[in-house]
This record gives C-alpha cells, sequence and structure tokens, in this order.
C-alpha cells in the first residue's frame, strides 16, 4: 500500500469507517514492529508494544487531521509508547529472566560461516556503539537509516526541529564511522596475521 | 560551485543493521478488533465546540458575577482586551491547525508562542497602565485577591483546553500544553483585566500576569499526561 492510500484510509478511519482499520493494521504493523524492536532490542516486547501502540491509535484517531501523514503520527505513537514501557520498566527495576536470551543481534542468513562471523562482530560493533550513544541521537539515526524517514518526518516524530534532528542523526553517524573505521583497522593486522602465519 | 553539506549523510545505508536478525519476515498477525471506545473526528468537533463554549461561558458569566468595571469601554482598558484576544485567536488557530502534512506545527513556533504571548501581554498592559494614568494604591491584599480570581477564571478555559487537545500532541507534549495553558491562563487575565479597576502597572504585573505563566505550568503537566496519544 503506497503513502497516499495508507493517508486516505487513515482518514477515512478517523470519520469512523472501522473497513479502514485491516488495511491500516497490515500495512503500518510490519514497520512498527521493526521499529520498536530496534529501539527495545526484544521482538517480544516489540509485539506488545505495537498492540498498544494501534490500541492508542485507535483511541486517538479523531486527532489525526485531514489529509495528514500517518507514517510519523504512528510512529510518533509507537515511541510515546515505548517511553512509557521504558519508563515502568525503569520503575519495575526489572532484570533479565535466565531463561531470557535477550537481543539477539547477528542476522544468521548468511551462508559462509566467516562473512557470516563478520558480519556478527560488526553489527556487535553497531549495536554497542548506538547504545552508548545519547538516547536523542540513537532515536534520530534509527528513525532516517532504518525506518527510512525524511529528516523532517523523523523531526514531527520527535518533537524538535529539522536542524536539530539532523545535527543528530550526523553525530550518530560520525560515532558509528569511526567505530567501525577503529574496527576495520584493528580486524586488518589480525587477518593478515592469520594469513601470514598460516602454512 | 555548491557547498558540501557539513551534516552530510551520505553513505549511511552502509551502516549495518544491527537488529536484522530479530525482524520478522513479513507476518503479520490477524487484525484485532477494536472494542475501546474512541470518538470519530465528527464527534470530536462537536465536543470542541461545546467544550470551547462552555470554557468561554464560565469565564464570560465569573466576569459578569462578579461585576464588569464602569470603565470597560475606555480605550485604554478595552484596547489591550482586543489585543488580548487576537492574541488568544491566533494562538488557538495556531495550535489547532495542521501544518506541514498534516502533522502539529513544529516545536519551534509553539517555543516562540510561550514567549510572545506573556510579551504581548505585558506590552499591551504597559501602554494600558501608561495611558489610564494613576489609579489608586492597591496593595499586597488586591494582588492575592485578583491572582486568585484571575487563576479561578482561567479554569474553565483550561478544563476545555485539556478536553479539546487530548490526545492531541503526538510529540513535544509538553511544549504543545504548555502553548495552550498560557493561552488559558491569558483568558484569565482578561476576564479579570474586565473586572478589576486598578490600572496600575505594577498590580496589573503582579496580579493580572502571572495566571498566564500558572496556565503554562498545568498546561505543561496536561501535555504530558493527557495530551499524548
Amino acid at each position: 500500500m503506497d503513502e497516499a492510500a495508507l493517508n486516505a484510509a487513515m482518514d477515512r478511519y478517523a470519520c469512523g469507517d472501522a473497513r479502514a482499520f485491516p488495511a491500516l493494521h497490515q500495512a503500518l504493523y510490519p514497520r512498527l514492529l521493526a521499529y520498536l524492536t530496534r529501539m527495545s532490542g526484544s521482538s517480544t516486547t516489540a509485539a506488545d508494544l505495537v498492540q498498544e501502540t494501534f490500541l492508542r491509535v485507535h483511541r486517538a484517531r479523531a486527532t489525526f487531521a485531514a489529509g495528514g501523514a500517518v507514517l510519523p503520527w504512528a510512529y510518533a505513537i509507537a515511541r510515546n509508547a515505548h517511553h512509557d514501557h521504558a519508563r515502568a520498566a525503569r520503575l519495575r527495576e526489572t532484570e533479565r529472566l535466565p531463561s531470557d536470551p535477550g537481543p539477539e543481534l547477528v542476522d544468521r542468513g548468511g551462508a559462509d560461516a566467516e562473512s557470516a562471523a563478520i558480519a556478527a562482530e560488526v553489527a556487535r560493533v553497531v549495536e554497542t556503539v548506538l547504545a552508548r550513544l545519547p538516547a536523542s541521537q540513537r532515536e534520530a539515526f534509527i528513525l532516517i537509516r532504518y525506518e527510512g524517514l525524511a529528516v523532517q518526518d523523523a523531526a514531527a516524530v520527535l518533537g524538535t526541529t529539522v536542524s536539530a534532528v539532523k545535527l543528530r542523526a550526523f553525530r550518530a553517524y560520525e560515532a558509528l564511522r569511526a567505530a567501525l573505521a577503529e574496527y576495520r583497522s584493528a580486524a586488518r593486522p589480525r587477518a593478515r596475521g592469520g594469513v601470514d602465519g598460516g602454512p | 560551485m555548491a557547498v558540501p553539506d557539513p551534516l552530510s549523510l551520505d553513505g549511511l545505508d552502509r551502516i549495518p543493521d544491527p537488529a536484522a536478525g530479530l525482524l520478522v519476515d513479513g507476518v503479520v498477525p490477524p487484525t484485532p478488533v477494536p472494542t475501546a471506545p474512541s470518538p470519530t473526528r465528527a464527534v470530536r468537533r462537536r465536543r470542541a465546540l461545546l467544550a470551547g463554549a462552555l470554557g468561554m461561558a464560565w469565564l464570560g458569566a465569573a466576569v459578569v458575577r462578579l461585576g464588569v468595571r464602569s470603565d470597560i469601554g475606555a480605550p485604554s482598558v478595552a484596547a489591550p482586551l482586543v489585543a488580548w484576544a487576537l492574541t488568544l485567536a491566533a494562538g488557538l488557530a495556531l495550535l489547532s491547525r495542521p501544518g506541514v502534512r498534516g502533522l502539529p506545527v513544529g516545536v519551534r513556533v509553539v517555543q516562540h508562542a510561550l514567549w510572545i504571548v506573556p510579551a504581548i501581554y505585558v506590552l499591551a498592559a504597559a501602554l494600558s497602565a501608561a495611558a489610564a494614568g494613576p489609579s489608586g494604591e492597591p496593595g499586597w491584599g488586591a494582588v492575592r485577591t485578583c491572582l486568585g480570581v484571575a487563576s479561578l477564571m482561567a479554569l474553565g478555559p483550561l478544563a476545555a483546553a485539556a478536553l479539546i487537545f487530548a490526545r492531541a500532541f503526538p510529540s513535544a507534549s509538553p511544549w504543545r500544553g504548555a502553548a495552550v495553558g498560557a493561552l488559558a491562563g491569558l483568558a484569565g487575565a482578561m476576564g479579570i483585566h474586565a473586572h478589576c479597576t486598578y490600572q496600575v502597572w505594577d498590580h496589573l504585573l503582579l496580579a493580572h500576569g502571572p495566571v498566564i505563566a500558572v496556565g503554562a505550568l498545568l498546561g505543561a503537566l496536561f501535555g504530558r499526561t493527557l495530551g499524548r496519544p
């Protein structure tokens, strides 16, 4: 479903047409799940938060402006749901259960074991740097890089200015670039050493 | 020659996604059927009109009950009221009309509204006091009374705003709530100005004006709690 059709469906839903909801759900679910997975680091938590987001979308549907863009609006609501969840979790001081494996960081789709290991290592570097970044920079980066939002839409989601979002995303990008460059320069001698020292 | 963008994000797509392994491929669960009550756009519009009318009726009834000042038609009294009413209308229009792509107006505009509203109040009050000349020396008792009455007057518009803007601020909700609260406070300041005959600069500033700040604080709290979808 393209964006115009999605906006039109939300428009109909805001006017009370319940038949528009399944189309909205089908189109928004994967995007919101991906976003909330990236934000929470857990696909289980993200699935719960997506349900919460849809409930909030339903309750707030009347506030959706006619002719508006549903994607940044829904992302902003999803972000609120995530923040509320994170705040409640901090208050409860929850700890991960031993049976919970926690975030899985590796795309295991790679055929070659060595390239999969390298991809896992790189992904771990990115994950570590992202976790160390200020939340504002991380959020801006995730919305622009992984969710594919325009800077203007990301600014609307984050409730800040376009220039602030661009600066935050750029700083995150710089930190990631530096960390990846450092990782590669450290990995190269290791790899060369492995080759040289081989039979 | 084009100047390179110092904040260029070129090559951003080369940063790998550490959560790629977590993403479920194309599996969308069955669509739930929402059963929780939720107003449609038309219902919300009707409720907003009703709430707005009740808020203004509260303010008007309070002014009438306490008594409208006898010199309400004098230019030094009426002119600031008109200026504040125009500010109130413009502010409400700005905050309730959707901005680019139907999203709420930019947060920078809202932040500017938060200093422009009190600035217009202070400016109009200063001009009004200067034009009126000496009008008695109210004591601290009058300051306390006017502050309390103005706060009570602002309660109606503030409650109306809470109903109108409930769940309407998906982002920057405290800022947007504060701007709406400041406007409700301005309505309270207008109410007390229509009643109180003291037209001294420091009284207007200390007894009538602070309700704008009180409104902004309460509005920020509202925005953070009820204003967020």
